[in-house]
């Protein structure tokens, strides 16, 4: 056998001739939280011998001990919805009536339910080793307060977020997005009662790697801190700081087969999904500049950022490439990172639990491996209790989270329909809601070529703008002049297709410049990163909505043409050698004292603002250092 | 980080947070969980006993500023949980290294210094340190597990302590701390069950109060246990009566450790 431990951050692999197993398990749930409860009551429930490993001393995560008391979206259907109706018996009966779900409810109802199906519960207690027999797991090193034993199992189940134990293990994995390698920004939650009901209150706090312990330390004590000067709701009284620090992003194990983004618009998905995760690519932070390309076409260019969409996962997601008996449930699933923000909900969370405890549960009966449980055995099992469930398919559809929708009964959703006929598609371009129409053009490519560069010389202006965003989207350089004058004007119209994070019509054009390589474009661009007025003038005086982030203290509209002009700058230079001395020249001038800060924000260090303004210049070390 | 300290702290205890600020030089405090004086703040005990204790530098300053936002009097701490941003912010001011998330896994001492191994996130790691200060809970003599009730019409008369149970109102915030005595093997899942048991079975005016947070960590009620071998110190933050108290003992104890 040999036994696989973490040691000063390096993985190393050690062979043992013998191994004291003091106990034996069918499964093993490495982290009680969002998918982890569920993958242990559901495996109990299902008669398996079950322990469940949690570092804290409840069940839950992010939905109890996170503080986070809300859905955001995600699919309806499966077990966890059961554990939710029990845990809604209980208020106010015991516990005060809270806004959405109760912690202390649910983390009793999760605990009553694992214990009651049979499993076991290790609290404060942490995975420090992985035993292997080849490429199978057959145990692992536990640390419990009372020291460490080594006990065995059949399938073990990493839902730790991280996929610290998969790390332990070996198994590859991903980190970040590709420019910098940063994931979403983390936030520190304070619950607190106001009039009778427990709230929890968060703000995003910045970028920090969590598996660095120091970062993660000095993280958690700065976001906790800047509750101090934020100004409380009135008449509400603190209860804590959430035991656990809000992450929403961290490692990805690579499995047999990964979830992406290019692949969903591509409509090339499996025709095998285990369940439907639904959500909108919900971004945190601003700095959209630094995203892929792929998720910049869809949110920037077609400015479809908060759409939903209905992604179908697939059983290989779970599967860490290349092992067996070795799950992975949760955020740290077989996602690439741009589908990740959306299939990250605490609802479809919480079913990855539930269709972990379910492939465990046919492998150990079944005496198969992992990836070769039958889809036919696995399906009807999920759809017992509705967490497949192919109504929750929904598609493309312009959705609105609970809360908005109790206070505004009259919005309601509305699903997309691609579009083919250029009629439609014109109406839809000639408005201030392009998105659908624009993003249809991609799909249809060479068929709507034509009919957009005619568009290209209509006096109707949304109409030519638009179809220079959809040329420009399909790669058709035509669009560059009208895309320039956007720019020149740096125009600060905001489109309205969404109901957050609506892209200026002058930021989609140097986007666009930027992903077409516009030579011409340069002086502009280098214009407006060196500009000492910020833009002011238009930076609090929009007319359109959707300004919340821009304030006295952060000018986000000038955030917006600062970050994008700098990343097209920087692309157009990785294209034309010649340029790279005079794009660098403006770079530097623009990055050489603090004033660039001061145009955008008047923030200090610990505000979000603030990190992605610093984000910024390291982008450009990265990228321009080799140049 | 280094891989020799003069002085480790275990646990980011209000004991811990007041002989890092004392020493500060070539000291790492670790933590196994990811919160600073939890032993009141996050078991919801405000502590007893104040005005007893001269207090003096870190446990001083930590004073004054809780003195200045109205949540500390002669009588003591009166709102525990709101003092959390004070105690981070403070913290965050100081350059003491503190490592969150970290599990003591070995403490061996070598007849010169000691071995430390650590587990966190980066795994196994070895730190030496020449003495160290463990202000965990030990030598529990008794626990509770504590909760924070709300009403919507706060009626005080209500409550009364009983042996296994007691109550301390805050009619500032219009909540009542529960303290319900378990044994002291109960797990947490064990003490949760006769938490939520005790008071689902309430009556009369007591329905009027609910339960609006259970505390995550339990209220150790612990012999003040100094001791000492090979140079480790034992002194549990919770042996104390109140924050300000364990922190003068964390300073307190960095003065004997000079001398």
């Amino acid at each position: 056998m040999v036994l696989s431990q973490k040691i000063n951050g390096d993985t190393i692999h050690k062979k043992v001739s013998h191994v004291d197993f003091s106990d034996s398990y069918d499964v093993i749930v490495a982290g009680l939280g969002t998918a982890g409860s569920l993958a242990a009551v559901c495996s109990a429930r299902a008669g398996l011998r079950v322990a469940g490993v949690e570092r804290l001393t409840c069940m839950g995560g992010i939905g109890t001990a996170g503080g986070i008391m809300a859905y955001y979206f995600g699919s309806k259907g499966g077990f966890y919805e059961e554990i939710d109706r029990m845990s809604k018996n209980h208020t106010p009966s015991v516990y005060t009536k809270p806004v959405h779900m109760s912690i202390d409810a649910k983390k009793y109802v999760l605990e009553d339910s694992a214990l009651g199906f049979g499993a076991d519960i290790k609290y404060e207690s942490t995975v420090t080793g992985v035993y292997f027999e080849g490429k199978t797991v057959k145990g692992i090193n536990l640390l419990t307060p009372h020291g460490t034993k080594a006990i065995a199992c059949k399938v073990l189940i990493d839902c730790t977020g991280d996929a610290y134990v998969c790390d332990i293990a070996g198994c590859s994995s991903r980190w970040g997005r590709d420019i910098d390698g940063r994931t979403q920004p983390f936030t520190s939650v304070r619950v607190h009662t106001r009039n009778g009901i427990v709230r929890g209150t968060n703000f995003d706090s910045g970028y920090m790697k969590q598996c660095d312990p120091q970062q993660l330390s000095s993280g958690i004590i700065i976001s906790h801190a800047a509750h101090l000067n934020r100004k409380g709701d009135k008449g509400s009284h603190p209860l804590y700081f959430a035991p656990l620090i809000g992450v929403r992003e961290g490692r990805r194990v690579e499995g047999e087969e990964t979830v992406t983004l290019p692949e969903f618009f591509d409509d090339k998905m499996t025709k095998q999904p285990v369940f439907y995760a639904y959500a909108d690519l919900d971004k945190h932070g601003l700095d959209f500049a630094l995203d892929s390309e792929i998720l910049q076409d869809w949110a920037i260019a077609s400015n479809l950022g908060a759409v939903n969409i209905s992604i179908p996962i697939p059983m290989g997601s779970f599967i860490p490439k290349g092992y067996d008996g070795l799950l992975v449930a949760g955020r740290c699933m077989s996602f690439d990172r741009d589908i990740s923000s959306c299939v990250r909900m605490m609802r479809d969370m919480q079913k990855t639990g539930e269709v972990a405890a379910a492939i465990a549960d046919i492998s150990i009966k079944t005496g198969c491996a992992l990836r070769d449980v039958p889809y036919g055995d696995l399906l009807p099992r999920l759809k017992e209790t509705g967490c497949f469930d192919e109504s929750n398919n929904k598609g493309y559809v312009f959705d609105i989270p609970t809360w908005i929708r109790l206070k505004n009964p009259e919005l309601k959703e509305k699903k997309i329909t691609w579009l083919t006929d250029a009629d439609a598609i014109k109406a839809e371009l000639a408005t201030l809601t392009p998105g659908a129409a624009i993003w249809s053009c991609r799909r249809l490519g060479e068929n709507i070529r034509q009919a957009l560069c005619e568009w290209l010389g209509s006096t109707d202006e949304n109409l030519r703008k638009h179809s220079a965003f959809a040329l420009a989207l399909i790669g058709d350089r035509v669009a560059l002049p009208v895309l320039r004058s956007m720019i020149r004007t740096r125009e600060d119209v905001i489109l309205q297709d969404c109901r957050k994070n609506n892209q200026m019509r002058g930021v989609m054009a140097i986007y666009l410049a930027g992903k077409l390589c516009d030579k011409e474009i340069i002086n502009d661009l280098i214009d407006i990163i060196l500009d000492s007025d910020g833009q002011k003038k238009s930076a609090h005086t929009n007319a359109y909505a959707e300004l919340k982030h821009n304030s006295e203290e952060y000018n986000n509209i000038y955030f917006q043409f600062f970050s994008f002009s700098l990343i097209a700058l920087i692309s157009i230079g990785n294209t034309y050698q010649g340029l790279r001395a005079k794009i660098k020249k403006a770079i530097t001038a623009a990055f050489e004292d603090e004033r660039y800060i001061d145009r955008i924000t008047s923030k200090k260090n610990v505000f979000l603002e603030y990190d992605m303004i610093i984000n910024l210049r390291k982008v450009v070390e990265r990228e321009t250092t080799n140049w | 980080m280094l891989s020799k300290y003069d002085l480790l702290i275990i646990g980011a205890t209000f004991t811990g947070m007041g002989a890092a600020f004392a020493k500060k030089e070539n000291t790492l405090v670790v933590e196994r969980c990811s919160l600073i004086g939890y032993e009141f703040i996050d078991c919801f005990n405000p502590g007893y006993g104040y005005g007893c204790t001269l207090l003096t530098g870190f446990a001083k300053n930590f004073a004054d500023e809780l003195t200045a936002a109205k949540l500390l009097t002669k009588e003591g701490i009166t709102n525990i949980a709101a003092t959390a941003p004070i105690l981070y912010s403070l913290v965050k001011d100081s350059s003491i290294p503190v490592m969150l998330n970290t599990d003591v896994a070995e403490v061996t001492h070598n007849g010169v210094e000691f071995s430390v191994k650590i587990f966190n996130s980066q795994g196994f790691s070895e730190i030496r340190a020449d003495m160290i200060l463990d202000t965990r809970s030990c030598n529990v003599v008794s626990k509770t597990i504590n909760a924070v009730l709300n009403s919507d019409k706060p009626d005080f008369s209500c409550f009364t302590n009983s042996g296994s149970v007691s109550y301390i109102c805050c009619p500032l915030t219009g909540s009542t701390i529960l303290k319900l005595c378990v044994d002291k093997n109960d797990d947490f899942p064990v003490a949760r069950k006769k938490l939520h048991g005790f008071w689902e079975k309430r009556k009369g005016i007591l329905k009027e109060w609910t339960i609006s947070s259970v505390a995550n960590c339990f209220d150790y009620n612990c012999r003040p246990a100094v001791s000492e071998k090979d140079g480790a110190i034992l002194l549990p933050s919770c042996a104390y009566r109140n924050p300000l108290e364990a922190l003068q003992a964390g300073i307190n104890s960095i003065s004997r450790m000079e001398k």
